[in-house]
């Protein structure tokens, strides 16, 4: 079930359960005649809600802190999540690896971000210095690979200025493609939009206005 | 679309009735308090913010709802330690509903104290975590509208999983089906053979029976589906809780009058099943 499918079950049972605290007795087959499609999710959700849910107190003020058992049941749940999170970002190793997980060409990323190929190309080889890169091009990037900008930034962070964020993903690159020695010799940005034959003047202007904007 | 948009974004069509252009509006009223509630919030990070949100009195509190804003907010900015502050909150305030649900859905369950004291933890920490997921996504734009009935959904899938998971899922609620009249049971479990010699087909033609299960247990049929496959719910749900015909059944839900037979069957027999099971439990 996709994410439209959830919502619009959503606010079918959420009618349905204002009509039972209204006092109203509504009948779950014009439900279910108004929404065949979605017939069995209600019917669940109804059977669930006369069950276990209908009887159950609602929201109330904060008062006495939480027994032991609940705390820490919740700090566990707060850890996992955070973990699950950080893991996500291991997948960014390359941006190629997660190209191919997105189904992109590099053509195509290019493409969405306004850049040309061989700038991609030196991106994807780090050989472009993170300083000298603006924020809009991270965004474009969280964007177009649907990652969180931090874990974009934290891709071409330096190795020896990564953040704890990075550090994990360096620690997970057991199958890294590229050689990252120290002291590799970066270019800046505007250099490689300079050198790129590929991107048009329009490209190159519109980026310089935004090195410009950020001061770079 | 943002979520400030799709508050502010009205629709009624002609020919709606009035009924559902009462239900919109509503709806858009609601949307646009929670708007003007978020808006009208102190900047987020003063002191105002933080006195607002963590109002311990329920009559002056920001609603869940709009708290979920501020996390979201929080995690936008980068602030890790403010959408946790914000996090608390919402736990503590959802905390009493969640402990009670999370003792009643085991509460006919055979368990030693310290066995249900580790299970309701557990099933606590798995709704949090799920609460969490859901929160800090800023896709899920209903938790900014209802975040109650949100919630109720989460601890469906959650009740749900967590029963698999402990292979509890057929063994709860015995008592509840002892009831299951046994006339309608055993008639159902006998193959009938039809003129065309079809034996997987059953009529279902104990109207008394039927009657007797919709007069004395209606209250308890709810439960007696939940644990049935989705696709069988639906059918068990009309006929024995709405009292409808297996012809009407059929017409409602745009499919055959031989599925539904064939359905219900299918469902009886489950029930049956977790009654043999419950059986042979209760006698050792």
């Amino acid at each position: 079930m996709d994410r439209e499918q959830e919502e619009a079950i959503l606010r079918i049972t959420a009618q349905y359960v204002d009509e039972v605290r209204a006092g109203q007795r509504p009948k779950v087959s014009d439900y279910l005649a108004r929404y065949p499609q979605y017939a069995d999710e209600i019917a669940d959700f109804v059977a669930y809600y006369h069950t276990v849910e209908v009887d159950l107190p609602g929201e109330t003020s904060i008062t006495t802190p939480l027994a032991e058992n609940f705390r820490i049941a919740i700090g566990s749940a707060r850890k996992r999540v955070l973990q699950a999170e950080a893991q996500s970002t291991h997948k960014l190793t390359t941006l190629l690896v997660t190209l191919n997980n997105q189904r992109l060409t590099p053509g195509q990323l290019a493409d969405k971000i306004s850049l040309s190929v061989d700038i991609v190309a030196k991106l994807e080889q780090r050989k472009i210095a993170a300083s000298s890169i603006p924020k809009e091009m991270y965004k474009r990037l969280a964007e177009a690979l649907q990652q969180p900008v931090r874990a974009i930034e934290a891709y071409f962070e330096p190795l020896s200025g990564r953040s704890s964020y990075r550090q994990q993903v360096a620690e997970t690159q057991v199958g890294y493609q590229v050689n990252e020695p120290p002291g590799i010799p970066t270019q800046s940005f505007r250099g490689a939009l300079e050198e790129s034959v590929q991107l048009s003047k329009e490209q190159k202007q519109g980026w310089y206005d935004m090195l410009d904007h950020e001061g770079l | 679309m943002c979520l400030m948009e799709v508050f502010c974004v009205v629709k009624f069509e002609s020919t709606q009735s009035k009924e559902s252009s009462d239900r919109d509006s509503e709806v858009t009223r609601r949307r646009c308090v929670l708007a003007d509630v978020y808006t009208t919030l102190p900047a987020y990070g003063s002191l105002a913010f933080w006195s607002a949100v963590e109002e311990a009195d329920l009559q002056g509190a920001v609603p869940l709802e709009v708290l979920v804003r501020c996390v979201r907010s929080a995690i936008a900015q980068g602030d890790d330690e403010g959408r946790n502050r914000i996090l608390e909150v919402i736990f503590q305030r959802i905390h009493m509903s969640n402990e009670y649900w999370a003792n009643s859905v085991l509460k006919t369950a055979p368990l030693q104290a310290d066995e249900r004291k580790a299970l309701v933890s557990d099933l606590y920490g798995d709704l949090c975590e799920c609460i969490i997921r859901a929160v800090i996504d800023d896709k899920r734009l209903f938790w900014e509208e209802n975040f109650q009935h949100c919630l109720m959904f989460e601890r469906k899938h959650v009740y749900r999983s967590f029963m698999r998971r402990e292979g509890r899922w057929n063994s709860l609620d015995g008592k509840r089906s002892e009831r299951i009249p046994r006339m309608l049971v055993e008639s159902l479990d006998q193959p009938a053979q039809l003129a065309d010699g079809d034996t997987y087909e059953l009529n279902v033609e104990d109207e008394k029976a039927q009657k007797e299960l919709l007069a004395v247990e209606q209250e308890d049929i709810p439960g007696l589906i939940l644990h049935l496959p989705d696709r069988l719910k639906p059918i068990v749900l009309l006929i024995f809780w709405e009292g409808r015909t297996e012809k009407d059944t059929a017409k409602i839900l745009g499919i055959t009058d031989r599925t539904v037979r064939n359905r219900l069957r299918e469902a009886i027999k489950l029930l049956h099943r977790e009654l043999e099971l419950e059986r042979e439990f209760a006698n050792g």
